[in-house]
This record gives C-alpha cells, structure tokens and sequence, in this order.
C-alpha cells in the first residue's frame, strides 16, 4: 500500500528540520550566548587556532646565543688587521640576525625587549664595520707617514697627523656607541639566562682596539704647511688587485667650508667624499672594474678642476672558474642539466659573465652573483654530452678561465606523462564518461533492467489452472448451490453479487478474493501454496505487476470488511467500487 | 514494498530523533564556562568525567559547613560574596579541606579578599613565546614547586591567563613571558619578559587555597591540552561551587528544562504524562 501524500511531505520536513538541528546543536541558537567563536576576554577558541605553530624558546634562544657569541671572533679579526676574516664574520652575523629577526616576526614578538635586543645587535654589527673600517684607515694613514721618502714630506706629515687624530677620535666614539648598546644586550641577555661570557670579552677587544689606536704616536700637526689655495692628495696601497682596499685621504686648501672631493681613476669618477671644516678628507675605493696596469689616480676639490694625482698599479689576479653538471629531468618529460659552478680570484669575482659551452658549442651566457657562484638549468636531449663554463674578465683586472669539460650523460622519462593540460583534459573526460557510466546504471535499474526477468510460463501453469478450477468446482459441488447461482459465478461480479445475495458482505468478499487471488496465480505462475499468503501479503508478491495498484486497493477494503468486520455503507461502496475497477482491469476474459 | 504502517514507523522514529535532538538543543546553553555549554567555552566534558558519587553541587556557603578533609571548586566566580559569606568560605578551609579557586578576570580577587587569602589576581593578559598554539596567549606553565595537580616534567596550557601575586608558586611560565592588555597578546614596546605565577597555594588554618589564574584550563576547547591536569582533578572527591561560580549558569528554555531534571516530583509528574499518552494511543490503536 501506498504512504499517504502528506506523510511524503512531512517526512522531508522533518528530515530538514532534524538535520539543521545536528548541525547547530552544538552552537544553540535559541540564546543569546556570551560568545565569539573567535573568542572573549576569557580565552581564545584554540579550535580555530593552529597548533602546529607551536613555539617555544628553544627556538629563540639558541639564536639569540650564536649573535652575542658571534661578535668574539669579528673583534678578534679586526684586532689582527684581517679584514677578509671580518667581513665573512660580519656577513655571517647579518644572517644570523635576519633568521631571529624573522623567527620573531613569525611569533608576533615584534616588540619589548625583544625588539630592544634586535635593534642593538643591528647597531652593534654597523658599528663594529665601522671600527673595522677606521682601523683600516688609520693603518693606511699610518703606513704613508712611515715611508722613508715621505718623512721629510711637511705637507703628508700634517696631513698624516691631521687624519691620525681624527680617525682616533673617531674610532673612540665607535668603541662608546658599541659600549652603550653592549649594556642593552647584555641587560637582556642576563634576564633571559644566556651564556654571556664570550660576548663581555667582545667588549674587552673593542675597548683594546680604541685603547691601542689612542695610545699610538702620531705627528704633530705643522701649521707651517699649511697652504693658501690648494689639495694635498694620498693614498695607500699604491699597488692593489682585485678587490683589495685603496685609501684615499688628503687636506684642502683654505679650510672653514666644506667642500666636496671626487676621485677619478684616469678619467673615470670612482668615488666622491668631503672635507671637515678643517679641510680633511678621507675615502676608499675597492678595485673592481679596472684593467690591469697603471693608472692615475686623481683628486679633484670641488668643481674649480684643482687637483693632485698618483700613480697606481693594478696586478691582474689568476681566475679559477669551476664547474659540474648533473642530469635532471623536469615536469616529467623536460631532459637536461643542472649546471653549478663559480669564478673565484682571490675574492668571489662578481657579477661576472660565463658562457656555456655545451658539446664545444656555445649556448649563451650566465652571470654570476655576490658570491662568485653561478648556476642553471640547461635543456639537453638525452644521450651523452660535455658542459664547460668560460670566464672572459673582459675590464676586470683577472685572467680568463675556463673549467674542465664536465661529462653528463642524460636519460630521457622512462614513462612519458602528458603535460598537466593534456592530463587534466583526460581526466574530465574520464569523469564524464564515469558519470555518464554511473546515470546509464541507475536509468536501466530503474527500468528493470536488471531486476531477475519472470519466470516464463510453463505447462506447469496449465496444470495449476485445472487444479484450481477442479478445487472451485468441488467446493461448489459441495456446498450444494442452486442451479441459478451456479450460473451466476460465471463472471467475478455476478460470483460476487449471488454470494452476497446469499451469504452476506463478508463471505461474498472472501469469495471475490479468493477467485481473484487464484487467476493471479496462475498469472504468475504461482505454486499452489499461495493460499497460504496472506491478502496482504499477495499485494506485496504482486509489486512491480501492471495490477499491483488496484489490487492493492482492492485487498485494503477487502481487508476492511473481512478482519475489521465492517458493514458499513461506506466500506461496502468502497469494497464494491475496487471490485468493479478489479473486474474492469483483471477480471475480464483477457485473464 | 513499504506499507502505510512501515512508513508510520519511520515517520514515528523520525519524530522521536528530532524530539530527542530538540530537548538537547533547548538544554544547552552558551554561557561561558556553564556545564551545560558543549560547545568550545563551556565546561561540560569536564563535568561529565567526574564521577557523579563522589561530586557534590554547593548551592551556598552554608552548605558547606558539614565537609571535612573535602575539595572545593570554584570556577570563574562571578558572584561578589559578602564578608559574612566570605567567612564561611574561611572557615571551611581552616577545617582541614581544600579549596581551589579558578579565575582571571572575573571576581576570584574580591573572593579571595573577603575569605581573608593574601593572593591576588592581577590583571592583564598572560602571553610567551613558550606556547601551544599559534598565540601566544595560549602559554605554557611549568611546574615550579611539587604540587598535588601537575607532576614534574608535564605542563599546562593556558588559555589568556591573567597573573598571581602572592602565595607559594606552583606552575609558573618560563621567562619568555610578559603581560599586557592587547586582545593578541603580542609583545608591545615597553613589555619586560620575565617568569609570573600562575598558581599558587595559601595555608589557611588546617587547610589550603590554590588558586589558579586561568579558569579556562577547564573548558571543552581545552580537554585535549590540559588532559593531565583535569584528570588528577577529577579522581578526587569534589564540591562544585554553584554559587559563586558560573559553571551551573544557564539562561532561557534551559533553565527550565535544567530544572525539570533536577527535581524528582517533576521527573514523575512528566513520566506518568507520558505513559497515559503512550496507553492512550494503544487504546484507540494509534499504536
């Protein structure tokens, strides 16, 4: 039998009704709740939170410990006048500074101390290149006064001990700021337990450094070389290659302004600095780009072309470029080789051009960065080739280089997947075609298709029709019926009115159904042990048939009459119209 | 086939889910650190792993005066108890029991005060760079002295823990710690890293008080993290305090229902209601 059409609309209604109430059970809405899901004064949501973020000190501190104890060993480079040796620590303990700089940044810690601690140690490394610097230069100064041929030199001399007591000066108030920052650090450091043994001895080495320069003899300024009109120009080294250090330092003539110096390597501005009021200049200038050979060095007071020159060597430095290669094979289907090398000439030699030859053939040109290195990604078809990098130092003063010939044997995918567009193509298409698989399914499904096909039928139904006719025509001979009503039961409707005229409603309905149930089972082929189902349960055996409907309606009011005892008018019309609409459908002679 | 009766039955089952799920959803409650809030800021899971023989509700001070050698919880107070009330709260403690106080920014410092304890509350956010989450609000203590809630070696998260002063500490965070009032808790310019309590304990009498600053300890977002800790809580014989604390706060229909539950008459008026329906239906064969 058939749900009720408002039993249908309930149910999804309540299905609705019953998933939105899971869904927010959890979360009442009927309240107004002292709640954000994001949290409140009390406490943050740590659902919505990400615990893999999870921090501790751990991750600070040893930071934090590698800088404070990282400045040991600069101090110490400097203390020996190695200036490479403090560089690299310097560039070491810039990277250094930018990991916690970051690591805090991550934590939200961009602030307190903390921060304290991140702005001091950055001032400490600019202070500590600085103190590197200014050592440089005073050793330079220094170096130029003590040359045999320039003692008698009155104007270097002045200019020499000029710079001498600036450069002291100087280098004090670095040792001071250094100190002053030192204090913060170490304040902070002390309160969050580091090491900092290592870091007061990096204090010790800056007040020596100051202590040695001051404590160092230095001519006495002559006012008797002191010029009207004019520039004294110096330097040190006179003979340099490749990346190392010229200082340039001088007086110009009157003082009380200051004035601005450019120096010019031949024709070419190199550098520009600018006097104190008191005339004195100092720069430096790294060799870069400049041939090897002799130069003139030049310096040049303002724009009124006054000027004093030098001479200067620059060597040429032997260049070493290497190289190795490795096959590689990229998105899958892309053959070729990962190239790395460098070009090195005492110090990285940057920015520099390298071509590539890849089987002796030239296949264009890299450059190398910062640190001299250099890399790529070549594209090789496979089989076996030979790379080699060539370094032309075209106005570097470095000789060229090439490296060894690198072999590299590349292998071609041993599957050869599309490209990701092909791939995504193939991929909706087998989509598609799995949806379309799937809906082609549950259309034959719902079509019967593939529901087990109905017993044929067989001489054995025949036999079951005979026997079924046999047993009517016993029971009726039995019952010893009148010839009239005999006659009358040649149809379902007249069976049915003379049993009624006879027996009553309930013994006349039992009648039509059994007659009823017995031409569908013979219609299915049933065994004889279908009488022993129930009316209901023969509606159910017949779901599926083209009469399921009505004779399902039939066996409700059927049941009605039979099991509820109805004699009701209602039921009895009822009963009487499924019948008739049994009759019309099912019983006629086509059955 | 399904017939008419089948379909009754889903429809009837159906109806009883969504009853059942109805009364849940009207029984609960977004009242923060209520026990019958499931969601993330309530405190249900942790009431529903106390052994309910050895759990009593206190109602007011007076009903403490019978216990000894007990426990008392008191979360997230937000009652102010008078001096008089404060008293008996005193009183049960120097009897020989226990009284732990949970709270940050409710009113656990004018408690405290009224029952005569020197700890104090202070305000403002707790935050480190020792944490559990991705804030640092949610911070880590350590235990710092041997206590009878967290071994050594373990440690409880916080979650925006105010600070303690006074008492003997217990847990405390490492010294990557500051406090200040922004809602993240980031660390500002001006804030000092250092170590701050978090709990600490008090003799009182033959008693002790242990006051904890962070009630959130306790609710369902937190079960995972602070397992340990809730779990020694829980194995020993408690009072729930449920007059100055907001742990049996509920508001609307759930106040209602909650006192249904709580009273055995109603309990029998509503289960006699329902049979003479259920015999009503079998009767008129509705079922």
């Amino acid at each position: 039998m058939r749900p009720r059409l408002h039993t249908l609309l309930v149910m999804p209604l309540l299905g609705i009704v019953l998933v939105g109430l899971l869904v927010f059970a959890a979360d009442p809405l009927l309240f107004t709740v002292e709640k954000d899901q994001a949290g409140s004064a009390f406490h943050a949501n740590p659902t919505l939170l990400d615990n893999k973020s999870v921090s501790s000190a751990a991750d600070l501190v040893p930071l934090m410990q590698e800088m404070i104890d990282g400045q040991e060993p600069i101090i110490g480079d400097i203390q020996l006048r190695d200036p490479t040796a403090a560089q690299h620590g310097l560039a070491v303990s810039v990277d250094r500074w930018y990991s916690l700089y970051w690591v805090v940044h991550d934590l939200d810690l961009d602030g307190g101390e903390i921060a304290s601690f991140l702005t001091a140690m950055d001032a400490q490394e600019g202070t500590l290149s600085e103190l590197m610097n200014q050592t440089a230069a005073f050793d330079s100064v220094q170096r130029v006064a003590a040359e045999g041929e320039n003692r008698d030199n009155r104007q270097l001399q002045d200019t020499a001990a000029r710079q001498s007591g600036l450069l002291k000066k100087s280098i004090r108030e670095l040792a001071d700021r250094y100190a002053n920052d030192h204090g913060t650090v170490l304040k902070i450091s002390t309160s969050l337990g580091l090491d900092t043994r290592r870091y007061l001895k990096t204090l010790a080495g800056v007040k020596s450094i100051a202590d040695e320069i001051e404590g160092k003899e230095v001519p006495v300024p002559d006012p008797s070389a002191v010029q009207d009109y004019g520039i004294t120009f110096y330097t040190d080294a006179r003979e340099v290659a490749y990346r190392e250090p010229i200082q340039f330092f001088g007086v110009v003539y009157p003082s009380g302004t200051e004035r601005g110096v450019s120096i010019l390597l031949d024709d070419t501005r190199i550098a520009t600095t600018q006097s104190d009021l008191q005339g004195n200049y100092r720069t430096e200038y790294y060799i870069g780009r400049v041939q090897a050979g002799a130069h003139t060095l030049t310096a040049r007071m303002g724009s009124d072309y006054t000027s004093a020159e030098r001479e200067l060597v620059v060597r040429e430095t032997g260049s070493v470029t290497a190289l190795s290669a490795a096959p590689v094979i990229v998105n899958g289907s892309v053959t070729g080789a990962l190239c790395n090398g460098s070009v090195m000439a005492n110090h990285p030699v940057r920015y520099a051009t390298v071509r590539v030859l890849i089987d002796g053939s030239d296949s264009g040109e890299l450059t190398t960065v910062g640190d001299g290195t250099f890399w790529a990604f070549l594209p090789l078809p496979p089989g076996s080739h030979t790379v080699r990098a060539v370094f032309s130092p075209e106005d570097l003063p470095l000789s060229a280089s090439a490296s060894d010939e690198v072999p590299v044997t590349v292998w071609g995918p041993l599957i050869s997947l599309p490209d990701p567009s092909t791939m995504d193509r193939i991929l909706q298409v087998m989509a598609v075609l799995l949806a379309g698989v799937v809906l082609i399914i549950l259309a034959a499904d719902s079509g019967g298709v593939f529901r087990r096909p109905k017993r044929k039928e067989t001489p054995e139904a025949d036999r079951i029709q005979a026997k079924i006719e046999e047993m009517l025509r016993a029971r009726d001979h039995e019952a010893d019926l009148d010839a009239a009503f005999q006659a009358a039961i040649s149809s379902l409707l007249d069976q049915y009115w003379a049993a009624l005229t006879k027996d009553g409603l309930s013994e006349a309905a039992r009648q039509a159904y059994l007659t009823l149930a017995g031409r569908i089972a013979q219609s299915l082929s049933l065994p004889l042990g279908y009488r022993t189902l129930t009316p209901h349960e023969m509606s159910e055996y017949c779901s599926g048939e083209r009469f399921a409907g009505f004779f399902g309606r039939f066996v409700s009011n059927y049941e009605k009459i039979r099991y509820g005892s109805s004699n009701s008018e209602k039921d009895r019309d009822g009963f009487e119209r499924a019948l008739q609409t049994v009759y019309r459908e099912f019983g006629g002679d086509q059955y | 086939v399904t017939s008419i009766r089948s379909w009754a039955w889903i429809a009837g089952a159906l109806l009883l889910v969504s009853f059942l799920v109805l009364t849940l959803h009207l029984s609960a409650t977004g009242e923060e650190f209520s026990r019958y809030n499931i969601g993330w800021n309530g405190t249900s899971d942790f009431f529903s792993d106390l052994d309910r023989h050895t759990v009593t509700d206190i109602t007011g001070p007076a009903d403490l005066s019978p216990y000894m050698n007990t426990t008392l919880l008191i979360l997230a107070p937000d009652r102010t108890i008078t001096a008089a009330e404060g008293a008996r709260y005193r009183d049960f403690v120097a009897r020989g029991n226990t009284l732990l106080l949970a709270d940050d920014f409710g009113n656990g410092t004018s408690f405290l005060e009224a029952m005569g304890s020197t700890i104090r509350i202070r305000p403002g956010i707790l935050s480190s760079v020792d944490r559990a989450y991705a804030n640092p609000a949610l911070a880590v203590a350590l235990p710092v002295k041997e206590n009878p809630f967290l071994p050594a070696g373990s440690s409880l998260i916080l979650d925006r823990a105010a600070t303690l002063d006074g008492g003997k500490p217990l847990l405390a965070t490492t010294v990557f710690s500051w406090v200040n009032e922004t809602p993240n808790g980031n660390l500002n310019s001006g804030d000092v890293l250092g170590t701050y309590t978090v709990m600490a304990e008090e003799k009182i009498g033959s008693g002790t008080v242990y006051v904890l600053s962070d009630p959130s300890v306790f609710i369902n977002g937190m079960t995972g993290p602070d397992r340990l800790f809730r779990k020694t809580i829980a194995k020993t014989p408690l009072l729930i305090d449920t007059y100055a604390s907001r742990v049996a706060r509920t508001g609307g229909t759930a106040e209602l229902i909650h006192s249904v539950r709580s009273n055995l008459e109603y309990k029998f008026l509503i289960a006699a209601l329902l049979m003479t329906c259920i015999l009503a239906a079998w009767h008129r064969r509705i079922i």
